[in-house]
């Protein structure tokens, strides 16, 4: 099973991310309530993949992304965007973000987002 | 002066919250026997429980009406809570403008009280468009239980001390000095505001497209947990995704239990 691990201030949001992936062959290994955490928690769970919201408390989504890539340049980070922050997905991108879901979104299409991002 | 009984206090605190979702503690009983002190004078009831009977049987809907209107709060301002108008200017009208192609801006003001909101609303979104303006349709749905706020609100008139502190340009742009004492909105922004008496506590929604913004500030504040969870969640269904809800600075929902988005203080986004 694949490791994700979900960043999102919005404990609705990092629920229904749970939920859609109860379906797959996803294994949710942590959850994390900010950019902090998130950082963190890669560090000590080496997930296969990251779901990153874009703005959050304490460290935007952004500037985890950037934490991360700098720990680890293989991380592999999905951006978790809402409708009208298209710049930010740009700036993600450009640091190294592997893609993005615009939220809401449907579970198939987050599974597939995963998957292809995974090389499944 | 008329008092009233435990009984009859609890027997009315439970009609208004039953239909308005207006909780009334203990502690609000001398202020709501004050309020409808004078309702049962001038109409010659003798206590509390015959004018409670009489807004029980009354079929017109008038007794309840005046209830309502005794028992909300109104108190309200131009540009209350002005980081709220700020963040429209620079944040949300800017998103609208670049998201929503058909020009069509739904933004509702819930509990618009005397109107001072929705017209806040109507001249920021003015200014923001500035010569666009008559591209987009942009009008503001204002609603309120209190028919009396929402007859002040049409006319549109408040006292001049009201607006003084209104940035001058505003002033002068929206406004039209009836007296020394008065002034009134220009037709241009009073025409952008659509004024209904609707209750909150409505069954069902009688709105046919979703909203871009929700303002709901000052309101929910008279109401219990219960009844603003379940209200938070008509807004959230009410909204498009991307759409904002604005609620009063001294109110906030549970971050851990809502499906908003929290942006910054009493702002939240549907994402
Ligand atoms: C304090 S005013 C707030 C006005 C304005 N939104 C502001 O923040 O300045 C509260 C308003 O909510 C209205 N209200 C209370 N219960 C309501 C209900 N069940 N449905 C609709 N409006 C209600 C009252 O009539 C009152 O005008």
């Amino acid at each position: 099973m694949k490791k994700l691990l979900i960043v999102d201030d919005a404990a609705f949001m990092r629920l229904s991310i749970r939920n859609m992936m109860n379906n797959y062959d996803i294994e949710i290994v942590g959850e994390a309530a900010n950019g902090l955490m998130g950082v963190e928690m890669y560090k000590e769970l080496h997930p296969d993949v990251v779901t990153m919201d874009i703005t959050m408390p304490e460290m935007s989504g952004i500037e985890a992304l950037k934490a991360i890539k700098a720990h680890d340049p293989q991380a592999k980070v999905i951006m978790v965007s809402a409708m009208g922050q298209e710049g930010m997905v740009k700036e993600a991108i450009i640091n190294g973000a592997k893609t993005f879901v615009v939220k809401p979104f449907k579970e198939e299409f987050l599974y597939q987002t995963i998957s292809k991002v995974l090389g499944l | 002066m008329l008092t009233m009984t435990n009984q009859e206090f609890s027997q009315l605190a439970a009609y208004i919250k039953a239909n308005y979702g207006i909780n009334l503690k203990e502690e609000k009983r001398a202020l709501v026997t004050g309020r409808l002190h004078h309702v049962l004078i001038q109409n010659n009831f003798r206590n509390f429980s015959e004018y409670y009977e009489h807004i029980l049987t009354d079929k017109t809907g008038n007794g309840a009406a005046t209830l309502i209107n005794k028992i909300t709060t109104n108190h309200t301002f131009f540009m209350r809570e002005t980081d709220h108008f700020e963040y429209c200017k620079a944040q949300v009208l800017p998103y609208l403008a670049n998201q929503v192609k058909a020009k069509d801006l739904r933004i509702w003001s819930a509990g618009c009280s005397s109107g001072e909101e929705p017209y806040t609303l109507a001249m920021v979104i003015d200014e923001f468009f500035g010569k666009e303006r008559l591209l987009w349709d942009a009008k503001v749905l204002a609603t309120d239980i209190s028919s009396r706020v929402l007859e002040e609100a049409k006319k549109g008139v408040y006292k001049n001390a009201e607006i003084a502190t209104l940035p001058a340009q505003w002033r002068l742009n929206y406004f039209r000095k009836i007296d020394n004492e008065k002034s009134v909105l220009v037709d241009r922004i009073r025409n952008e505001v659509i004024y209904r008496k609707f209750n909150l506590m409505d069954s069902s929604f009688p709105f046919k497209r979703k909203f871009h913004v929700i303002f709901c500030r000052n309101v929910m504040i008279y109401f219990d947990a219960q009844t603003k969870w379940e209200l938070v969640n008509k807004f959230f269904d009410l909204l498009e995704y991307g759409g904002y809800l604005f609620i009063g600075h001294s109110e906030s929902l549970n971050r851990e239990e809502s499906k908003f988005k929290y942006i910054m203080p009493a702002v939240y986004r549907k994402e």
